[in-house]
């Protein structure tokens, strides 16, 4: 029931697509959480929550003090329970290595801030957790590709492609568009590779702060917060040349900032609302982890994103935040099966699926 | 669906105002050498449970010889899913135990990196395993981490205070403002170790006063026989505190004398600090 919920929401964000790019992204995401079910389907974890935004005051730990400036706010995928522990869940897809367990990936995780400022949250509003259960999915690179004469015949000779049956549909689109994978062989393709190399696709780990990291983290979101007022106050907001092609592409104020574009030009709108991940709209004076990251980036590009809410009118979704954000979906429905409290809280209780270490 | 919750939520911020302290039981670290008497020290702390690492069984050993009356002890861990499974019954079943001593860290920190050796390194130790670039003990740290968090859940939900015992060892210290020198040290891997480091309230580091008398010849090192535990940072040891404790503590000639002592300038530093 879990799979069929979230394939549904792949099938509904498919209908009608048309272009090549967008249908293999969306076989990928088929045949990510095909195998993922495959992988965990098992597992003893229920979901207590999914989707939860939380809006909490920033407090000085050294004083007690609220901020009257400032609040927290921050979308958690879900808190889950299961083998005696309550965990934060946090949904990651990544083109990185997640297999080696001492990949940077894995290591960075020890001072994320998103972890930790969600374990604040968390325990600030009284629910301490046992930890955080980092569930990453890696994108597979491949994409359809070409079939050999001796697979075609083979396929023709069998009916079938890594074991799978091949429909008469397939067949003629082979006839028609010669010996290259359609959405179907690729898929099948895909799967084998998720269930052979598993480890390499799918990874859980459970990500754990000490009381006094996290105090440490609460003690920095009140820094960051005076900064933040601070450089609004002064309205200093100075670059940061290093951070312009930061994750592989420009900046999209990389323009503004070099002096080729001015935020009056009709690329340039006031977006309604500056968290736009957030359910809610709590105003302008909140601390989501994106804004906290943003600001330690680059104060200009935070200025421009949050203080004066400009974005591009013409911003096009990257393949992988389409990618992410259809995984994102199908995930969710994946564990709303799991929701304690509804009608779908039953899972199958045959085999015996991987147990967490 | 939104959460809304109230300003200062209490359960939270109650424990880290620093104008009234946690209050909470302080988590200790003694690292020595070799039968210093670390654990008939640990074992007269107040309502003590020990914990005892494979292969050390010192603990048995002393109560076997009547150097120490009968003492709560789990059974000997022999892997790593047994440490924690003890904390986490101290942590949720009905028990009067105050203070939980574990014997040794350093030999919980190797049942630690037996578990990660066989998870994700099919007990392969060497270059081709654990080994690897020394890797097996970078990510021995996330697991490392959830023992540290466990030990804390323990201490804040039963007000148990914590004490682990570590032997020491020699080690060279690089010194950038002269001639290198020697420290004791805690016998863990540096990683694991400032991992701990950080976390602990105290760090004390016993060993035996021994006098050195250089007659311009060849020093001889004389006494011995005379035990302390040291509290601060010093060139020779690794220790430290947030407890406001003497510099030195007499351990006198038994456990019990050691860990009067220790209380005694535990509650003088409180007295003073008032």
């Amino acid at each position: 029931m879990s799979l069929d919920k979230s394939l549904r929401v792949i099938d509904a964000a498919m209908r009608g697509v048309e272009d090549e790019a967008q249908l293999v992204i969306g076989t990928k995401c088929r045949a990510l959480m095909t195998c993922y079910d495959r992988r965990w389907r098992f597992d003893k974890w229920s979901a207590k929550s999914l989707e939860e935004t939380v809006h909490l005051p920033i407090v000085n730990p050294a004083t007690g003090r609220t901020s009257r400036t400032w609040t927290q706010a921050g979308k958690h995928d879900g808190v889950i329970s299961g083998y005696g522990r309550r965990l934060l869940l946090e949904h990651k897809t990544c083109s990185e290595d997640i297999e080696d367990p001492a990949a940077t990936y894995w290591r960075r995780l020890d001072i994320d801030s998103q972890v930790s400022q969600y374990v604040l949250q968390h325990w600030q509003a009284g629910g301490k957790l046992d930890g955080t259960l980092y569930d990453v999915i890696r994108k597979p690179a491949s994409r359809p590709k070409k079939i050999t004469a001796a697979v075609l015949t083979s396929i023709h000779a069998t009916n079938e492609y890594y074991g799978q049956k091949v429909s008469e549909e397939t067949k003629s689109d082979l006839a028609e568009f010669g010996p290259r994978e359609n959405q179907e062989l690729y898929f099948h393709r895909l799967c084998q590779d998720m269930v052979d190399r598993s480890n390499r696709y799918f990874q859980r780990k459970v990500i754990h702060r000490t009381d006094g990291e996290v105090v440490e983290f609460a003690s920095e979101l009140w820094d960051l917060g005076q900064t933040i007022a601070d450089a609004n106050r002064d309205g200093r907001h100075y670059r940061n040349s290093a951070a312009c092609l930061t994750y592989g592409s420009p900046c999209e104020y990389l323009g503004v900032c070099s002096g080729h574009d001015t935020l009056e030009s009709d690329k340039w709108e006031r977006a309604s609302r500056v968290h736009a991940e957030l359910s809610d709209d709590f105003g302008g004076n909140v601390l989501t982890n994106s804004r906290a990251k943003c600001f330690q980036l680059c104060r200009r590009k935070h200025h421009y994103r949050y203080g004066l809410g400009i974005r591009r009118r013409d911003e096009e979704g990257t393949e992988a935040l389409y990618f992410g954000s259809l995984m994102h979906q199908s995930l969710e429905a994946w564990w709303s099966a799991y929701l304690e409290g509804t009608e779908n809280d039953k899972r199958d209780e045959a085999g015996g699926g991987q147990l967490l270490p | 669906m939104t959460k809304e919750t109230k300003p200062v939520a209490a359960s939270f911020f109650r424990d880290h105002i620093t104008s009234k302290g946690p209050g909470l039981p302080s988590r200790v670290i003694l690292h020595g050498v070799e039968k210093i008497g670390k654990t008939s020290w640990a074992a007269h702390a107040p309502g003590v449970i020990i914990g005892m690492a494979r292969g050390e069984t010192g603990l048995e050993s002393l109560i076997d010889a009547k150097q120490l009356p009968e003492t709560p002890h789990f059974g000997e861990w022999q892997v790593w899913q047994d440490v924690l499974d003890s904390i986490d019954n101290l942590r949720t079943e009905e028990h009067t135990f105050k203070t939980l001593v574990i014997d040794t860290l350093n030999g919980v920190e190797r049942l630690c990196h037996e578990h990660v050796c066989a998870r994700d390194y099919n007990n392969v130790w060497g270059k081709k395993g654990f080994a690897n670039y020394m890797q097996g003990y970078e990510v021995s740290l996330a697991d490392w981490r959830k023992l540290l968090v466990a030990l804390d859940n323990l201490r804040a939900e039963r007000k148990m205070a914590i004490i682990a015992l570590v032997h020491s060892k020699i080690q060279g210290f690089r010194n950038p403002e002269g001639a290198d020198y020697d420290r004791y040290l805690p016998d863990m891997h540096a990683k694991a170790w400032s991992l701990t480091h950080k976390w602990a309230d105290a760090i004390l580091f016993a060993n035996y006063y021994t006098e050195i008398i250089d007659d311009g010849t060849r020093p001889k090192g004389i006494g011995g026989q005379l035990r302390s535990i040291y509290t601060q940072r010093h060139a020779a040891y690794d220790a430290g505190n947030r407890l406001g404790l003497p510099e030195e503590i007499d351990m006198g000639s038994s456990g019990k004398e050691a860990w009067d002592n220790f209380i005694s300038a535990v509650k003088q530093a409180r007295k003073g600090g008032e």
